[in-house]
């Protein structure tokens, strides 16, 4: 089988419980955690301008801080695992970056250098239906020679275009971002003075700040006003970014998309990590409710779709501004064969099992597409409309998806399970047809029949195994606790299909569901420390893997590792995925990791 | 050798019974510590998780 490099990037939600004290910044909360990692893992600076002040560690991860322009202050950890070869490494390579996390949270809780308790949650959707979370990303063919061919043509074609626009875009961003910090200065001016007089001076100067009316107002003004300037912005980037998406839509991944939508869409009853609706209805996943595109069509964050592009289109500005630097890294990268596919519609998952199969078996399923394998696929007719069916729970074992063939002609009817089970035969017998001998597939193919059938037959018997159903079964638990009720089948009993009082608990149970991801004392940390959760790894394995890069015949991880290992050297060293770049200033030298990996440099010398 | 065989798997059988009911009960346990826990944690929790900047 040919290697191929994946790897999984994470956004986890910070939460500060400031018990009554004033709330602090994300921003310092993110630079608080990053300062205890030293006493785990060595780490080095990143090269990135576009991120808050991004990381690398000595296992070749990163971590930076992501969060909205308008919202500075409440943004997000992420992390993204170093490159990986196989399921199984990236599986232990999440769960390092997880396991990090928890002892750095746990260092920083008993300093009490903070006055409130800070936590991280792992999941993909606040208590107020805001999304953001996982995205998985794995290096795949773009295509056919055409598509190939095509997509390089375009790129030379509509590179100085997108150059320009960049440069343009650089002096409106200032232009618009100069007339709204006026405007508000103005406003906020007027408005203190509007409500001092009208008050007759009741207020002492800081009482207003304090005043929480007074600043969800403000609050809500700038926010107003900050989506009127992001309408402007994409007034202005759409004529030009639109052609340059439509376009990458057109070529890049075309055969994987298509013949593995039914499959993605119909994934969620394994990799849904769950989610309690304010309505009493329960969801398998997170963030297929929020799914509005298959593909993305701006350059917008808030887009919500399927398939991303993001990293080629943030690949593309760092080409075009590294090519005025003459630095052509990025350049070199976009013009390859091989780009990362990415999956925006991705849950963020605590179990083991589950998120093995979410990267496992698409990669098995890509293997399969370039062996010319999977010829024909079963094709979801409207795709977006199914996926939020199918994910609303139970219709995963009901709902009839309507299929049709590559000619479009309406052929059967099946549900997410039978969709499910035709992958996986297919997988079988590829394995079997191409006498594939992989301890690892085989695994991999064992776990996912097992699924299937218990999904099918008993599905409470994968507590612990698939997070949307051992959460719900929490949630029903604690349901039953609340209402004193009993029942006879822990998912599937009548008094369960009552949304009503689902609907009354909804703040208790709520809770249930949001703390089953939190890093710091979570639910699912608490049925892992009680044995209750079917591991992978030893304790011991994930810790080795905090402070050691995964072994990749083609990834950076290792040389990246190293030059973090031997940071002591040198006075400065900044990383990135790419290169590293030694000291500062003019005397500061840049190494490519490819050419390192391939000449051998020695960096000690 | 039969009666052999029959009685290993007749105490593996018991053995897994005995693990599963372990099981149960520490699940009932935590169960308690869980629903104790969300009743205490429903006046902060939920706000305190309002993530206001989510893209990706």
């Amino acid at each position: 089988m040919p290697k191929r490099l994946f790897g999984l990037e994470t956004e986890y939600a910070i939460r500060y419980s400031s018990f009554g004290e004033e709330k602090i910044d994300n921003r310092i909360i993110y630079d608080n955690i990053l300062r205890i990692f030293p006493n785990f893992t060595k780490i080095v600076e990143g090269t990135s301008v576009i991120k808050w002040r991004q990381v690398f560690t000595e296992n070749g991860s990163a971590f930076c801080y992501e969060s909205l322009p308008l919202y500075l202050q409440h943004g997000l950890l992420e992390a993204a695992t170093p490159e990986c070869e196989s399921p199984f490494q990236l599986l232990l390579y999440q769960k390092a970056i997880d396991q990090l996390l928890k002892k750095s949270l746990n260092e920083l809780n008993k300093s009490q250098y903070l006055p409130g308790t800070v936590s991280l949650i792992k999941n993909c959707k606040d208590p107020f239906g805001n999304i953001y979370g996982a995205q998985e990303n794995y290096s795949v063919k773009i295509g056919s020679s055409l598509s190939i061919f095509l997509y390089r043509f375009f790129l030379l074609f509509y590179g100085p275009i997108l150059g320009f626009y960049i440069i343009t875009i650089f002096f409106i961003s200032f232009l618009v971002l100069f007339i709204h910090s006026t405007f508000l200065i103005f406003f906020y001016f007027f408005y203190i003075i509007f409500i001092l007089f009208t008050t007759r001076f009741k207020y002492k100067s800081y009482d207003f700040f304090l005043n929480s009316q007074h600043q969800n107002f403000l609050d809500l003004f700038e926010r107003t006003s900050g989506k009127i300037l992001t309408y402007i912005e994409i007034f202005f980037s759409y004529p030009v970014i639109m052609p340059f998406v439509f376009f990458l839509n057109l070529v890049l991944f075309r055969n994987y998309k298509k013949k593995l939508l039914s499959f993605f869409i119909s994934r969620i009853l394994i990799t849904g990590s769950g989610t309690l609706e304010s309505d009493g209805s329960y969801c398998l996943s997170e963030k297929a409710t929020k799914t509005k595109k298959i593909h993305r069509t701006s350059n917008f964050p808030a887009e919500r779709c399927f398939y991303d592009l993001g990293n080629i289109m943030k690949l593309s500005y760092l080409s075009i501004l590294s090519f005025f630097k003459f630095d052509f890294v990025y350049l070199k990268e976009l013009f390859k064969k091989e780009q990362r596919f990415q999956i925006g519609m991705s849950d963020s998952c605590m179990s083991y099992e589950a998120e093995l199969l979410k990267v496992g078996i698409p990669i098995l399923l890509f293997d399969m597409i370039d062996d010319g394998f999977l010829k024909e696929t079963p094709v979801v007719d409207k795709p977006l409309e199914t996926l939020h069916k199918i994910n609303l729970f139970p219709n995963y074992k009901t709902y009839k998806i309507k299929i049709r063939n590559h000619k479009k002609i309406l052929k059967k009817e099946m549900t997410a399970l039978e969709i499910q089970e035709w992958f996986l035969e297919k997988a079988k017998e590829y394995m079997k047809h191409k006498k594939i001998i992989n301890p690892e597939y085989s695994y991999i193919l064992n776990l996912w029949e097992e699924f299937l059938i218990l999904l099918k037959k008993e599905p409470s018997q994968l507590f612990g195994r698939i997070d949307w159903i051992t959460k719900k079964i929490l949630i029903h638990q604690t349901l039953c606790k609340e209402e004193q009720i009993s029942y006879k089948d822990i998912l599937f009993d009548p008094v369960f299909f009552d949304l009503k009082l689902f609907q009354r608990n909804y703040s208790l149970l709520k809770v249930v569901d949001i703390k089953y991801h939190d890093l710091w004392d979570g639910y699912f940390l608490q049925l892992e420390k009680e044995g209750l959760v079917r591991k992978i790894f030893s304790d011991e394995e994930i810790e080795k893997a905090i402070r050691n890069p995964p072994i990749t015949e083609k990834g950076y991880a290792w040389m990246r590792s190293k030059i973090i290992k031997m940071n002591h050297y040198y006075d400065s060293i900044q990383i990135s995925w790419n290169y590293a770049k030694i000291g500062s200033g003019f005397t500061s030298k840049i190494i490519h990791l490819d050419k390192f990996k391939n000449k051998k440099i020695n960096l000690e010398n | 050798m039969l009666a052999v065989k029959n009685l290993d798997v007749t105490l593996k059988k018991k053995k897994e019974e005995e693990r599963q009911e372990i099981k149960q009960e520490r699940f009932i346990e935590l169960m308690d510590k869980i629903y104790f826990d969300a009743k205490k944690e429903m006046k902060h929790y939920l706000s305190d998780s309002e993530v206001k900047a989510g893209g990706e």
